[in-house]
């Protein structure tokens, strides 16, 4: 199976969202980040064939992602996904399968199986109004996976949930990854770093990088430093390098930056980590 | 099949969710089925000689109307029984204020429908008709007939030939005489089917309004749109339930208010001609017939003013703004007055305003459609209007959400 982006291009007006993107997703999780307005949501939307593009086909195995055949294969869980106060768990979930084409009967033990999974199952008769933010989270996941989808798109499927909700999302995620697409976009970077096998940099609508976790910290290998300078120094080495962390100790300050010089004569090279490049790209911009 | 009235269900169950849909369901349903009784609740109030007040139940008053109609049932409008009914109102004391309380007039009350269609026909005030002749009462159907033709070449609006001709046609058909009929039941049906299908227009765009434009502003479009169904068969299902919905709600309406009024005021008077519900031109159909068409029109109407409300809510991004637009549409057409110099293409096509096509007097009008030279009376093209413009609606709803981009 093979996800197909073809220099796809969307404006809006005289702004460019996403800038002649080309991507060819196989099976695996890939892992999308990107500042907020880098065009991550828009690229999800174009996939998930609910915008069309400006220019450039986005096709799965020949079909068209306009094609109800391409629908099919699909599971997505939109960033604010809209739900009926009014139904229960039960019913929008059934609701979701019979929009998804699944036999009641089958839908029915699908909609069980998977409110155990998000831990859902006892509040399954409650009408989501009830639920809580982190709940509601947990209902879109288990409604993307309803037709055990070929392709999953999650759009900060994590946002909301516990730590611990978190850690299991992240682990099913990854397990679902050895036989489908699963494209996830998350502000969550340690979340990408553990379960991605492909990791999609996004700026100002393009892709500025594609690779996994190695191949992508490369770009800052032994450029990752931490140095011990005083509370004064700290401004000026921030107006200097892009620093990625700052931790008070007393009066001085130990600053984690990017450079690609030693900046100090005691700044210690560290190993760079996903966090570090994230921040090297986007610290500068509203995430 | 079954997933699509699975969806359709769904689709119901989400209208019927929203509180102001529940509560806008249960008022209408509440006046609607209650309204017809509003003529018969409560008193008429008189003061007789000695300065007090007599009660008289609005109920016993139709009763008795009632009673004197059916009374004088299968007789024709001739000569004889003008002059009956001429007789029994002279014999009303003129000088006496209370005279509703006199026996004269109590006994002239049987012949009021009689009273009432001849003044009509021949232009009498009520003096005038109580000293009408005999030789003048033996004119009633000439004047009738010439009436008909003088309003043929006078008309408000400017007919076309084929149009005369269609009328000058239904004159030779029509029955030389008339025969009374007492039609109080289908009188009130039509009168009290206007305001009940402006309630349930009103309904309708309250419940109908978030069948899409809810999808967009909840976010539920992105699960709708990337499913597999959510591009054609879920929404003909939100069709279906939109446009079933609200021709349920007429249709119930339609049953209980006929049942209602047939109860109150009887039914006879279904084969009677539609002269007698005041209309001039008599076109080849009964008052049953024309009950009949009458409700179908209602039914196009609310189908029409349905569609548009889907469309407006496929192509509005809030359920208000379709709302605002469909309050304007139901209203606004009320108001409008056309100057009779207007050509006659205005008059038709303000005709076809939903909210004109819930009224009878609409419906029964002179005012008819021409296609390829075929006169079709208005009964006829108005439902076959609404269907055919109910489908372009549709469609077109069909299409914008299907083509909705999520931005």
């Amino acid at each position: 199976m093979e996800l197909k982006i073809d220099r796809v291009t969307k404006k809006y007006g005289s702004k460019i969202a996403c800038d002649r993107i080309s991507l060819t997703l196989e099976k695996g999780v890939y892992g999308l980040l990107g500042a907020n307005g880098a065009g991550k949501t828009t690229l999800m939307r174009m996939i998930c064939g609910i915008l069309d593009p400006s220019s450039g086909n986005l096709s799965c195995d020949g079909i068209d992602v306009s094609q109800e055949e391409y629908r099919e294969l699909l599971g997505y869980l939109p960033q604010d996904f809209g739900y009926y106060p009014e139904f229960t768990a039960q019913d929008f979930m059934m609701y979701i399968a019979a929009l998804k084409g699944i036999p009641k009967s089958r839908a029915k033990v699908k909609t069980a199986e998977l409110l155990e999974m998000v831990s859902l199952k006892s509040e399954a008769k409650k009408k989501i109004k009830t639920f809580s933010g982190g709940m509601k989270q947990r209902l879109g996941i288990a409604q993307a996976l309803l037709n055990d989808p070929k392709i999953l798109v999650l759009d900060e499927p994590t946002a909301g949930l516990d730590p611990k909700e978190r850690i299991k999302f992240r682990n099913i995620i990854s397990r679902m990854g050895a036989d489908r697409i699963i494209l996830l976009s998350t502000h969550i970077v340690s979340d990408v770093e553990h379960i991605a096998n492909t990791i999609l940099i996004m700026k100002d609508g393009q892709m500025i990088h594609e690779g996994s976790l190695e191949e992508i910290i490369a770009v800052i290998r032994d450029k990752v430093w931490e140095c011990n300078v005083s509370c004064k120094e700290a401004d000026e080495y921030g107006a200097k390098y892009p620093i990625i962390n700052t931790r008070n100790e007393g009066d001085r300050c130990l600053l984690r930056l990017v450079s690609d010089e030693k900046p100090c004569e005691d700044a210690k090279n560290v190993e760079a980590t996903l966090e570090d490049l994230y921040l090297y790209y986007f610290s500068g911009e509203e995430t | 099949m079954k997933l699509f009235f699975q969806l359709t269900g769904y689709e119901l169950k989400k209208i019927l969710c929203r509180k102001r849909s529940v509560i806008t369901l249960l008022v209408v349903i509440l006046l609607g089925t209650l309204s017809v009784f509003g003529t018969i609740v409560g008193n008429f109030y008189y003061s007789d000689e000695n300065g007090e007040e007599i009660a008289i139940s609005r109920y016993e008053y139709e009763m008795t109307e009632r009673r004197n109609g059916e009374a004088l049932s299968g007789r024709v409008i001739d000569a004889d029984l003008i002059m009956e009914a001429v007789d029994a109102y002279r014999q009303v004391p003129s000088d006496n204020v209370y005279y509703v309380f006199t026996p004269e007039y109590q006994n002239a009350r049987k012949y009021s429908e009689i009273c009432e269609i001849v003044c009509w026909t021949m232009d009498l005030s009520i003096d005038e008709f109580q000293q009408l002749t005999r030789e003048q009462a033996e004119k009633f159907d000439q004047i009738r007939r010439e009436n008909k033709e003088y309003m043929i070449e006078n008309s408000d609006i400017n007919m076309s030939e084929n149009m005369k001709e269609y009328w000058r046609e239904c004159i030779e058909k029509s029955p030389k005489t008339l025969t009374y009929e007492y039609s109080g039941g289908y009188y009130r049906y039509v009168a009290v089917m206007y305001t009940t299908a402006f309630m349930s227009a009103a309904a309708v765009a309250i419940m109908i309004s978030g069948i899409f434009s809810e999808e967009y502003v909840s976010g539920a479009d992105n699960l709708i749109l990337s499913s597999k169904h959510g591009k054609g068969l879920v929404i003909g299902a939100k069709l279906l339930a939109a446009l079933g919905i609200a021709e349920a709600l007429i249709i119930f309406l339609m049953v209980v208010s006929y049942i209602e009024v047939m109860a109150v005021w009887g039914t006879s008077g279904a084969d009677a001609t539609l002269t007698l519900l005041g209309n001039i031109f008599e076109y080849p159909i009964t008052i049953g017939q024309s009950a009949l068409f009458y409700s179908i029109c209602t039914l196009g109407s609310i189908l029409l003013f349905t569609a548009l409300t889907t469309f407006f809510s496929s192509a509005f991004k809030t359920p208000f703004n379709t709302i605002v637009v469909m309050a304007i549409i139901l209203i606004v057409p009320m108001f409008i007055v056309i100057p009779d110099s207007a050509p006659l293409w205005v008059f038709r096509l303000e005709q076809l305003m939903p909210t004109n096509m819930m009224a009878f007097w609409r419906a029964m009008s002179d005012l008819q459609y021409e296609i390829f030279g075929v006169v079709i009376p208005p009964y006829v093209f108005l439902p076959v209007f609404a269907v055919i413009a109910s489908c372009v609606c549709v469609c077109l709803s069909y299409r914008i959400f299907k083509r909705h981009q999520v931005v």
